[in-house]
């Protein structure tokens, strides 16, 4: 007997066009989902203050601190939340720090399939 | 409208009746037609020439085809892009050191590759897309000639404004070497000069060594049989040695070539102004053989700049030298004198000891110009200053510090009459008469005492009293020393 | 200008970072480093407005690479930035310790490829997300002063009321080498329509 618990996502990036088309592409997914959006790395760590996060897909390319340097703060803060950068930088030496820590990398433009994949890797 | 026109010709007729296909034959550079399915359907001349491939086995085919397995992925990706979907690339040379296989005659008949650089130009009137292949070959040289010359500039210029700004010898013998290491790579370098005795070299400069090496070799006898940095100073020329576990002469060094990492030896002697031979600029390269022209050229102009620099050094040495030194006898001047009269201040007070200062006036020696002339007056100075030197120990100063005066400054006495035994001594060898071809000239010297710290303790108070103990001398018959009680 | 709506404006930020996103995957590959770029601000001005912008901002010499384009959109392209640092873009690319002061012919070309392959992708990713068809010509790489910029894009030919500039500022990132450069789309606007109703209907999608 399993409960679906509602998943709660944090969407991170300052592209409002990008949160769209990321929110869309999870929402036809299926899933129990509570979307939670930030435009900012700031944004993103005091929404965190008041509303918890299973998820957060995270953007690299940010004005102010990009996305890894927020991974590397979330990570400290909330040690059970699953992060994954989301980005056009598609490159090796990039993934490599993302997994580095602990991090998923999904390249930009994202499909569905893939972020089947990682939301629903939840144990 | 060209210039034809009155000929009834104008220029849209002439290229009306061209025969372009001609055109692009006798082209110089490669021009492929490829149609929307990356096919050549047209080659020209050039490139069936470069590829070594008849036209019937190129017409048809796609480059992929023709070298299957060959093409980097940027190239194949580059022609699909271009035919398929349209757009323009250029492939440089510098970002892709591969692209087509083609290639050229040297004019030594053997075959080499092509360095090229490519244009994807999708034709806009038609599905066709044209590949233009540069050869660039002669370019790459150029500018790999132009960088290497442009690397050894810079670092020449680096040399060249350090020995401009009179910086310390060490400091340009070392940028030197640094150069040629840059230049040469695997190799240490190293700058010999000569020792005292000059019959042997010693390693002045070799940042590529480690320290204990230049302590550890005493020093290359300068002889016929030495090692090839002593061929090179007596040769007056470039001495190589191509190997140098195969040298007799570097039998004795084979333990050192092998800890470090010495495989040959390159010896470019130092020649400064007149031909003088100063010293050897050694290149010391990890894998044998011989410099090639380049490198022969570099040791050249290194070696030259190191003469430049040693003929600087010994210069500025020269004239700080004279600034500080009486130019007849060589002793010190007044100047130098009191340099080493604030110094051995600081010692004295800090160790409490106990030194003498005198002043020397040469008795008589007026009258030995007027009478015999300044020349005599010279020579008898220049003698009698040798024989106060000979009296003094190494750590004292004798200072002339006018026509006949000098200043003797003992620098540690025991007692006072350490002091006085001095004086005594000085008095006898000044009045023994010189020998000057047929002259005998004679002088005595009345000499002035002032002991540290009894008859003063700063540099003014000192010299007046020596000063003063001088003229009491005068006045008591001269010939004989005085210190004030 | 009020061409775009912020949504459409964000919509072609974001298409912009996919391609030059793409540029910097394919760079990347090229000179074996990673290679960062990013699109930190993006703005669609007026011809004078572009010509104003370009004496005030930018240096007062410049090295660039000109392409040509047209399809959904035509126009020209030019990549620029300070031509002192454009040797050490070039360093920083070819990966050597280039001692000289002035850029040879042969760098000119890997500059120029440079921009070919940034240009090719921003354009191409902006075509095939709206599903549109774009080509371009091949580029060429062109040094001058600030003052003759306008000239060296042709702004002086176009038709100012039907000539629309979108100027992109892009960071780059190779190697220990990190600058700004601008990206100038001269947009004949005349063209664009097929541009507009692309974007407007893949934000109707979205939306």
């Amino acid at each position: 007997m399993t409960t679906t618990k509602t998943i709660n996502l944090l969407l991170v990036d300052d592209s409002r066009i990008a949160r769209l088309s990321l929110s869309r592409q999870l929402k036809s997914l299926g899933l129990d989902l509570n979307l939670l959006e930030a435009d900012s790395a700031d944004a993103a760590e005091s929404l965190l203050e008041h509303q918890p996060a299973d998820i957060a897909l995270i953007d690299f390319n940010m004005p102010g601190r990009d996305g890894l340097e927020l991974a590397q703060c979330l990570k400290a803060r909330f040690p059970e939340l699953r992060m994954a950068l989301v980005t056009a930088n598609i490159q090796d030496a990039l993934a490599l720090r993302a997994r580095e820590m602990g991090m998923a990398f999904l390249p930009k433009p994202t499909t569905a399939e893939q972020l089947a994949a990682f939301v629903c890797q939840e144990a | 409208m060209s210039q034809t026109a009155s000929q009834g010709l104008c220029l849209s007729d002439i290229l009306d009746n061209l025969d372009c296909t001609e055109l692009l034959h006798s082209l110089d550079g490669g021009v492929l037609l490829l149609d929307d399915e990356c096919r050549i359907i047209f080659c020209n001349r050039w490139f069936i020439r470069h590829t070594g491939l008849s036209e019937a086995r190129i017409i048809g085919h796609t480059t992929d085809s023709l070298f299957p397995g060959q093409l980097p992925p940027a190239l194949r990706d580059a022609i699909e892009s271009g035919c398929r979907l349209r757009m323009g690339r250029i492939l440089s040379h510098q970002l892709h050191k591969r692209l087509l296989p083609l290639w050229r005659r040297a004019p030594g008949g053997e075959q080499m590759p092509l360095y090229q650089s490519i244009l994807i130009k999708p034709l806009s009137q038609s599905n066709l897309t044209l590949v233009q292949c540069l050869d660039i070959t002669n370019a790459v040289k150029r500018e790999q000639h132009l960088r290497a010359s442009e690397r050894v500039l810079r670092l020449e210029r680096k040399v060249l404004e350090l020995i401009a700004t009179g910086d310390s010898l060490e400091e340009v013998l070392l940028q030197l070497c640094n150069t040629v290491e840059t230049l040469v790579p695997g190799a240490s370098c190293a700058v010999l000069l000569p020792d005292e005795s000059g019959r042997r070299l010693i390693i002045k400069s070799a940042p590529g060594l480690p320290a204990h090496f230049l302590q550890r070799r005493e020093g290359l006898s300068l002889t016929a049989e030495g090692t090839t940095c002593a061929q090179a100073y007596l040769s007056r020329g470039l001495t190589i040695c191509k190997d140098v576990y195969q040298d007799s002469h570097w039998y004795h060094w084979r333990e050192h070539a092998k800890r470090y990492n010495i495989a040959a030896c390159w010896a470019q002697p130092i020649i400064a102004a007149y031909d003088e031979v100063v010293g050897v600029f050694a290149c010391y390269p990890a894998i044998p053989g011989a410099p090639d022209d380049s490198q022969r050229q570099l040791l050249q102009r290194m070696s030259h700049l190191a003469a430049i620099a040693m003929e600087r050094h010994k210069r500025t040495e020269r004239i700080r030298f004279l600034a500080m030194h009486d130019p007849l006898t060589g002793l010190p001047n007044r100047s130098l004198l009191n340099e080493h009269l604030g110094r051995n201040l600081r010692r004295a007070h800090r160790e409490t000891n106990q030194f003498a200062l005198m002043f020397i006036d040469l008795d008589g020696f007026k009258q030995i110009n007027d009478l015999h002339g300044h020349d005599a007056g010279d020579d008898l100075l220049s003698v009698l200053s040798g024989r106060i030197t000979e009296q003094l120990r190494g750590t004292d100063t004798c200072a002339r510090i006018g026509g006949d005066e000098f200043v003797v400054m003992l620098e540690t006495v025991s007692t006072p009459e350490a002091a006085e035994q001095v004086a005594d001594k000085l008095l006898m060898c000044l009045s023994r008469p010189v020998i000057r071809g047929q002259l005998q000239l004679q002088v005595s010297a009345s000499i002035g005492i002032a002991l540290y710290p009894q008859d003063g303790t700063s540099a003014d108070a000192l010299l007046t009293r020596a000063d003063d103990a001088m003229y009491r001398a005068k006045a008591l018959g001269k010939n004989r020393w005085h210190r004030i009680a | 200008m009020e061409l775009f709506s912020p949504d459409e404006h964000d919509l072609i930020v974001e298409l912009m970072n996919l391609g030059v996103g793409r540029a910097a995957h394919a760079l990347s590959q090229l000179v074996n480093d990673e290679v960062l770029l990013s699109v930190p601000r993006l703005e669609f001005i007026s011809v004078p407005e572009a010509q104003a912008a370009f004496r005030k901002d930018l240096p007062s010499f410049l090295a660039g690479v000109l392409q040509d384009f047209e399809g959904f959109i035509n126009g020209r392209a030019a990549l620029l930035f300070p031509e002192a640092r454009s040797l050490e873009l070039v360093n920083a690319m070819i990966g050597e310790e280039l001692s000289a002061d002035e850029i040879t012919e042969l760098e000119q070309e890997t500059l120029a490829e440079l921009g070919n392959i940034l240009l090719n992708h921003c354009l191409a990713t902006l075509a095939n997300q709206l599903k549109q068809q774009v080509q371009t010509d091949i580029p060429k790489a062109f040094s001058v002063s600030a003052a003759d910029l306008p000239s060296t894009l042709s702004l002086y030919d176009s038709d100012n009321e039907n000539t629309l500039v979108m100027l992109v500022q892009i960071d780059f990132s190779l190697r220990h080498s990190a600058l700004r450069g601008y990206l100038a789309f001269i947009i004949d606007l005349r063209s664009a329509d097929t541009f507009v109703t692309a974007l407007r209907s893949y934000l109707a999608e979205l939306l």
